[in-house]
């Protein structure tokens, strides 16, 4: 049976043509039941990019200033901050990496979902109502903020930084005009799902085959083709190329999170292998980058302890000489990829009691490193006292290779990736004056 | 002039549906929903960055729309042929979504990774990682040939079927 409703296609009102002409949008596919099922997916897998990003952005413990604080101007936008734990230590880990594969997996179903709509952009007349035309600003918003974060997201993660802004300033605020606009888009479209998705079984639809499947009813929202065309593949199969492209892009990016699949992570940027030593891991930030000679870092180098009982410096001999705890820890960066290793250090609560720090409200920390964002950190009581909190002095047995911060370097538990000063030269505990 | 049984508030919300378009709900919703938004960019008014924020998020809605979507849709049509005419294809089985899917994949993957796979940002992901981007575009085409050669086998067993069937 073709299209017993073409025939009854309503006033087509005169535009300018083109995409304008209802009759240009042709697929037999479009309609509210179809866009349904991809704004549930959405409407399950957004909230949860909101939150791991919220709990990310949470995690640098922005309230202690410096380099953690990377959007001061944030105001009432930061209400929700708390102290980030400690534990468990996989918390970012999981948190990022949730955040990142989810966001690529996603992708495929934001596009769908435009494809599905795209007639929408051209109705004629292209503003109805006042109502019509606030809804319509808030759509720019939302196919705006949401492109701007799949796109500072992605572009992020492989060190492109084309935009000219920071990457944290423009994907926080970015996301705030993100949670305006989805919340009122789900607020007024909300109804309008449930009816659709209630308008046929997805279970009966998933069993039609490509040469049974007919267009939606005729719909007021103008998704339903006027003039379709014969069906080149069915909902079901259209919905599986979305899940499939999802799977795909989360499939070829899973093993730079998960140190056993790394291999598999053939089109995400930390899937490369290092080799096999004990130093073999990922790297963030070499060594012939950060403007130090070699000399700097080896007999010559000593950690520097401020507090307030004074100032204690330390050799490498003597850190070596101190109490060694050994702990298996990741380093997750905000990127999405992470990797487990060996760890051995002395605790930093240690350090901190040799300069009368123990009680200290924050530690502020240095590299040598010259220049970059995270040459310096700030860290919390909470990081201080934590247990497996450490200063490093050796990975999987061996000393810290010069990439990895050789001779010291700072491991957090549950913290960003770039938390973890290398090269360290001085500890600062700071109390409140 | 109200009817009876209509209540006042009843024909002031009328009034307003016919003057706004919607329900005064939906106003509520959308003012709420611009305040935030009005929050939001006042808290950048002073950051130099803010004009160039606007750019990209204008942009992504505007190349998306009108550049991107539409090379995509064109690409599909440029395919529509090989679903026409069933019947001169092997078995009567049209190629159609054998190249589609395959290809909408690929194309999608080198939109998700083209900084790596055009070797974008070589000098800082090698000043970060250690490693260069030089793999990236091999990876990118053996995914792609695996895609076009998996489906390329799915066409046959397809063809096969339906050549014993018929």
């Amino acid at each position: 049976m073709t299209t017993s409703h073409a025939s009854t296609p309503g006033p087509v009102r005169s535009g300018p043509g083109g995409p304008f002409d209802p009759r240009t949008w042709r697929s037999p596919l479009r309609g509210p039941w179809l866009t349904s099922v991809l704004a549930l997916v959405l409407l399950v897998g957004l909230p949860v990019l909101i939150v791991t990003g919220m709990l990310s952005y949470a995690a640098y413990d922005p309230g202690l200033g410096g380099s953690n604080e990377q959007t001061p101007a944030r105001g009432l936008l930061g209400f929700f901050l708390f102290t980030w734990p400690t534990s468990p230590s996989w918390l970012y880990r999981v948190n990022q990496g949730t955040h990142v594969l989810l966001g690529l997996a996603l992708i495929p179903v934001v596009l769908a979902k435009l494809w599905s709509v795209a007639p929408k952009l051209f109705a004629w007349p292209p503003v109805a109502s006042p109502a019509k035309a606030l809804e319509r600003l808030s759509i720019l918003m939302l196919v705006g903020s949401t492109l701007f974060l799949i796109v500072t997201g992605v572009m992020n993660i492989q060190y492109d930084y084309a935009w000219g802004f920071s990457f944290y300033t423009g994907h926080f605020y970015a996301a705030w005009v993100f949670v305006a606009a989805f919340g009122a888009h789900v607020a007024l479209k909300l109804p309008t799902v449930v009816r659709s998705l209630r308008s046929r079984s997805f279970a009966a639809e998933m069993a039609v085959s490509t040469r049974d499947t007919e267009p939606e009813p005729p719909d007021p929202h103008g998704l339903v083709a006027i003039d379709p065309a014969e069906p080149t593949m069915s909902r079901r199969g259209a919905l599986a190329v979305v899940g499939g492209s999802s799977l795909t892009l989360f499939a070829l990016s899973i093993g730079q999170s998960v140190d056993p699949l790394r291999p598999t992570a053939l089109l995400s940027p930390r899937g490369q292998s290092y080799g096999d030593g004990p130093n073999d891991f990922q790297v963030n930030t070499t060594f012939s980058e950060i403007g130090v000679e070699e000399s700097e870092l080896g007999a010559a180098w000593r950690l520097r302890l401020l507090g307030p009982d004074g100032t204690v410096e330390l050799r490498r001999e003597e850190l070596l000489a101190m109490a060694m705890i050994t702990e298996e820890l990741p380093i997750a960066c905000v990127e999405g990829w992470s990797t487990s290793q060996l760890w051995t250090g002395v605790r930093l609560r240690e350090l901190a009691a040799l300069v009368g720090g123990a009680d200290a409200d924050s530690v502020f920390v240095e590299s040598l490193q010259r220049g970059g964002v995270f040459s310096t950190t700030t860290l919390s009581d909470r990081q201080l006292r934590a247990d497996k909190t450490l200063l490093a002095l050796k990975v999987n047995g061996v000393d810290l290779s010069l990439d990895h911060g050789f001779p010291a370097r700072m491991i957090i538990p549950a913290a960003p990736g770039v938390r973890n000063t290398k090269w360290v030269s001085v500890l600062d505990f700071r109390s409140p004056v | 002039m109200t009817e009876p049984g209509v209540t006042e508030p009843q024909v002031a919300t009328s009034r307003f549906v016919r003057l706004y378009g919607e329900r005064p709900r939906h106003l509520v919703v959308l003012l709420a929903c611009f305040a935030l938004t009005a929050y939001t960019v006042l808290r950048l008014a002073d950051d130099p960055a803010l004009t160039r924020i606007v750019v990209w998020f204008v942009g992504c809605a505007v190349v998306w729309d009108l550049v991107l979507a539409p090379a995509f849709a064109l690409a599909d049509r440029a395919l529509r042929p090989l679903g026409r005419s069933r019947r001169s294809w092997p078995g009567g089985v049209s190629p159609l979504n054998h190249v589609r899917v395959p290809g909408l994949l690929s194309a999608l993957l080198l939109l998700v990774w083209a900084p790596l796979v055009l070797q974008r940002s070589e000098d800082v992901y090698r000043s970060t990682s250690g490693l260069g981007q030089d793999v990236f575009l091999g990876r990118w085409l053996l995914v792609s040939a695996v895609l076009f050669g998996v489906s390329g086998v799915l066409y046959a067993v397809a063809v096969v079927r339906r050549s014993r069937r018929g």
